[in-house]
């Protein structure tokens, strides 16, 4: 249950980097432009640890299938 | 006298009338789930209430009775078949079994006058390709086709997989363009105070802004926004860490402790620089 959370939430960091990239894309002003830049970098990087964490949580749970991890 | 046209012009009126009241009193019961009996005794109404209309050589007031009793007639066979399983069993019949673990029983095939290609056909209507694949399959009462797929045919399931899943129910929509339901909110024991709460920890300031939230029955809250692309971002931004900061909380792990505050840290700067940005754009604006 608390991975299917925290895949969803990785699921919500991936559609606000999409909305950022789509907005820097759109975006002419070149400041604003690197704004969203540095606001996709920050959620790339959320986005890494998320998906890592899962990882471990997939192998923890392959070991011990009946603790609950967060 | 009356012209002609006049008189059917009534007549029509009336008829469509009455068809609306009957029609309300004999249930919701849609097309796809009449039973032939049904099915005919409205083919009937519908006949005599034809001619009601537009037959002139036909008193009104004598064929209005026939669709008026067969009408209270259909009302009292359902609420008979209703309450008791009997007759229940006369009027609408029973299901009959096609295919009885596997084996296609052929003695009631022929009482229901099914040969096997209707049978493959109704079966491939259910997405069921081979007859190898079928354990059980019943003919209904409205004349559609039930099937139990063979066990290693059916698709797994969460409880096959062991799987624990929440338990969601239904959704109620609380906010519905702008405009709280009132009565919804009421239902669910909850009150306008901890919607507006709900709000402004996801950053939403106005109502307005909510094109529509519902919350299903586990307490999952889902918005949308009428400014998808400004306004839902923050609601976004604001939704990611409050999750975060839940597993923050959540975890004993030391390593993984650290790794969520990270994140956490990460989503604020996100916060705090798109809010600078929103209040520079906002002065821009003025």
């Amino acid at each position: 249950m608390t991975l299917n959370k925290i895949e969803k939430t990785l699921y919500d960091a991936k559609d606000l980097l999409s909305s950022f990239k789509k907005s820097s894309i759109n975006e002419k002003d070149e400041e604003v432009k690197n704004m969203y830049h540095q606001l996709s970098k920050e959620i790339e990087d959320i986005i890494k640890l998320l998906a890592s964490r899962i990882d471990d949580i997939r192998k923890e749970k392959s070991q011990y299938p009946m603790d609950s991890i967060t | 006298m009356m012209p002609d046209y006049a008189l059917i012009l009534i007549r029509v009126t009336l008829a469509y009338l009455t068809l609306l009241i009957l029609a309300r009193a004999m249930g919701k019961r849609e097309i796809s789930q009449m039973t032939f009996f049904d099915y005919i005794v409205g083919i009937t109404i519908g006949t005599i209430t034809g001619s009601l209309a537009i037959d002139l050589n036909q008193d009104f007031l004598v064929l209005l009775p026939a669709v008026v009793a067969l009408a209270l007639y259909q009302i009292l066979t359902s609420y008979l078949s209703l309450k008791s399983k009997p007759i229940r069993n006369l009027i609408v019949g029973n299901q009959t079994m096609l295919i009885n673990k596997g084996n296609i029983v052929m003695k009631n095939m022929r009482k229901e006058r099914i040969n096997i290609d209707e049978l493959l056909s109704k079966l491939r209507e259910k997405n069921v390709f081979s007859l190898s694949d079928v354990e059980y399959a019943f003919l209904e009462t409205d004349g559609k086709i039930s099937v139990l797929k063979k066990r290693n045919q059916q698709p797994a399931t969460p409880s096959d997989l062991k799987l624990n899943v929440s338990y969601s129910g239904i959704s109620h929509l609380i906010v519905e363009e702008g405009k709280i339901n009132k009565n919804v909110l009421k239902n669910l024991d909850l009150t306008k105070t901890w919607l507006y709460d709900k709000l402004v920890n996801l950053g939403i300031k106005d109502i307005k802004e909510v094109m529509f939230a519902e919350i299903d029955e586990s307490g999952q809250f889902y918005i949308d926004l009428n400014d998808e692309s400004h306004q839902m971002i923050f609601v976004k931004l604001h939704k990611l860490k409050n999750d975060l900061m839940t597993y923050y909380f959540d975890t004993n792990q030391q390593e993984v402790k650290e790794m969520y505050k990270i994140c956490v840290n990460k989503i604020k700067n996100c916060i705090q620089t798109y809010t600078d940005y929103d209040n520079h754009k906002e002065l821009n604006t003025k």
